[in-house]
């Protein structure tokens, strides 16, 4: 399974948000998406899904126009994860993880052993199965993230996209929530993930597409993207670099000096 | 799973409750209440006045208490669910106030004098109405729109009912309006059913179709759209639902207040907080509300009857802050 964005423009009032831009994600890969607030990630995963229109381009699943697949098909493909998600009722964990079976469920009628097996699964695979039966607003930050990528997870989908999965996570379930994505991606998964974190990106990811101004700045495997010179440019810091054998690590240090 | 049998448990006991209550509200009346009265009653007035008695005015009101209540709580639990706030009932999208403008225009031109149908029918028109509005002004917008496009129709609709009592000439039509506007079930007969059924079925059938999409809306809209739910869609099924049940509701019934907000906030807790498993238990339990509180209106022995409307409103209301206040206790915790 492929998915390919080919010059995705996205209009916010005439003002180009996304521009021209191409991507593409392919099975078993982990790609980085990366850039300063406001770049247009967000939006990117939200034209993928289906739930923002763009005025311009083409995306495709395997050569085929996302357009002419129905909702359901894309909805089995394609597996999203927004970014600090709010969820309005206490709903049990595992029931929340149950709706990432949607696109699977007949009306009316009680959820299949299949869908059961994938619940199961998905919460096993999060380490999510001590308080699967808890309501969710008595579990901890790091716990309803966990939850929440399960319900991702939970789809089946070849290809996950996620949107800001850290952000607001201690340092044990920063590193927890990436390695399952690495695991994922090992299974053959295509996982397309926007991230802050530059280290972690390095760290995890085996490719990263940076991204300013709407537009891919740079793209290739995390030491081609994270130069100095790109982070002076793009995020307009100078940041502290310490180079390992194959990535590295970055710290953002200073304002840029130079304004660019 | 012990969840689904919690919840089929739950869902027979309502229904039994509202089955008892519905038999209870059949004994009940001024003719003859209870098994004894009941007896005496058939005595006196003999097997043909008592079926009479039965069939025409009691059994009417009966069916009426229970699709009214159930109406109430179903819509309110689809909008809650859908609207993703705890604060929606369905007068928030304005039908119950057009419905209740569409039956005051007919009380105030004398129409409902001519034909007594004239008054459920125009009402389920005003309800129609708002549902045309409604896909117009806001089809394609977000919730927020359609919150303040409903806003905006209620206050209208008040502002003419108002103008229609200000103008009003004749001060028993004025009465008449103000009562019917308190909302009652009483001196209903089976052509109040037969007109209103079918409406609040279909209406029931749009709102159940949506059930499983407003699971998935907990997650907010974008996610709901990954997943394959289709967002108008949604929005048409519980719009017009709502629209159509509460519509015949309020041309039959009049404006009945509080039922729609707090039966999906008690049966909330009881079904996991899932909106789909909600508006099932809101039916049964709704109905159950509006029987028990007509049941109530003819025990207690007013001069003038107690209308329905303000029963419903005088027991809500308290409840409803001590609801708001253990709500707030258990988030402190």
């Amino acid at each position: 399974m492929k998915l390919e964005a080919l010059n995705i423009t996205v209009e916010f009032q005439s003002r180009k948000v996304i521009n021209d831009l191409s991507l593409s994600l392919g099975k078993g890969e982990l790609v980085g998406l990366i850039g300063p607030n406001g770049a247009g990630k967000t939006t990117l995963l939200k034209a993928i899904i289906g739930a923002q229109k763009y005025v311009h381009g083409e995306l495709t699943l395997d050569g085929i126009p996302l357009q002419d697949l129905s909702q359901v098909e894309r909805a089995k493909t394609l597996s999203y994860l927004p970014q600090a998600q709010s969820i309005e009722w206490q709903l049990q964990a595992r029931a929340l993880v149950m709706l990432g079976r949607f696109p699977y469920q007949q009306a009316f009628s009680p959820p299949s052993p299949d869908c059961e097996y994938a619940v199961d699964q998905a919460l096993a695979t999060v380490n999510a199965t001590p308080f699967a039966f808890r309501s969710l607003h008595t579990l901890s930050g790091g716990e309803r993230a966990l939850v929440l990528l399960a319900r991702t997870l939970a789809v089946e989908a070849p290809l996950i996209l996620v949107d800001e999965p850290i952000a607001e996570l201690d340092l044990y379930h920063q590193i927890n929530v990436m390695q399952i994505l690495k695991d994922k991606a090992t299974e053959g998964v295509g996982v397309l993930a926007v991230l802050h974190d530059l280290t972690m990106a390095a760290q995890f990811m085996d490719r990263l597409i940076l991204i300013n101004d709407g537009s891919v700045f740079a793209e290739g495997s995390p030491k081609e993207v994270l130069t100095k010179k790109n982070l002076e440019e793009v995020y307009k810091i100078s940041p502290h670099q310490k180079d390992l054998s194959n990535n590295s690590i970055i710290f953002p240090w200073k304002k840029a000096t130079k304004d660019v | 799973m012990d969840n689904i049998k919690n919840y089929f448990f739950l869902l027979s006991a309502l229904g039994l409750l509202a089955v008892l209550l519905f038999i209870a509200s059949l004994m009940i009346g001024s003719a003859g209440t209870g098994f004894s009265g009941m007896r005496v009653m058939f005595d006196q007035v003999g097997p043909e006045v008592f079926s009479v008695i039965m069939k025409e005015i009691r059994l009417p009101r009966a069916i009426l208490g229970f699709t009214v209540g159930a109406s109430l709580g179903v819509a309110g639990a689809a909008l809650q669910g859908y609207l993703r706030n705890p604060l929606a009932e369905p007068g928030v999208i304005g039908v119950s106030t057009a419905a209740a403008l569409g039956a005051v225009i007919a009380i105030y031109t004398g129409l409902s004098v001519v034909m007594p149908l004239a008054l459920p029918l125009m009402a389920i028109g005003g309800s129609l109405i708002v549902i045309f509005l409604l896909q117009t002004i806001a089809g394609s917008g977000n919730v927020a729109t359609l919150i303040l496009a409903g806003v905006a129709i209620s206050s209208l609709c008040g502002a003419l009912t108002s103008l229609a009592l200000n103008l009003s000439e004749n001060p028993f039509a004025s009465l008449e309006i103000v009562f019917w506007l308190l909302g009652s079930i009483t001196d209903r007969s089976m052509s109040h059913v037969w007109l209103s059924t079918p409406f609040i079925v279909i209406g029931w059938l749009f709102l159940a179709a949506s059930s499983r999409s407003l699971d998935v809306l907990s997650l907010g809209e974008e996610t709901a759209v990954s997943l394959g739910v289709n967002l108008s869609r949604i929005r048409i099924l519980v719009i017009s639902g709502t629209a159509l049940c509460i519509g015949a509701c309020t041309a039959i019934a009049g404006v009945i207040g509080f039922v729609g907000l707090i039966v999906p906030h008690l049966m909330r807790p009881l079904v996991g907080h899932q909106p789909s498993r909600l508006l099932p238990a809101s039916a049964l339990a709704g109905g159950s509300l509006l029987l028990c509180a007509d049941i109530i209106v003819r025990l207690i022995n007013f001069d003038t009857e107690l209308k329905l409307g303000v029963v419903t409103a005088l027991i809500g209301g308290p409840f409803f802050l001590i609801l708001i206040l253990r709500l707030k206790v258990s988030h402190k915790t």
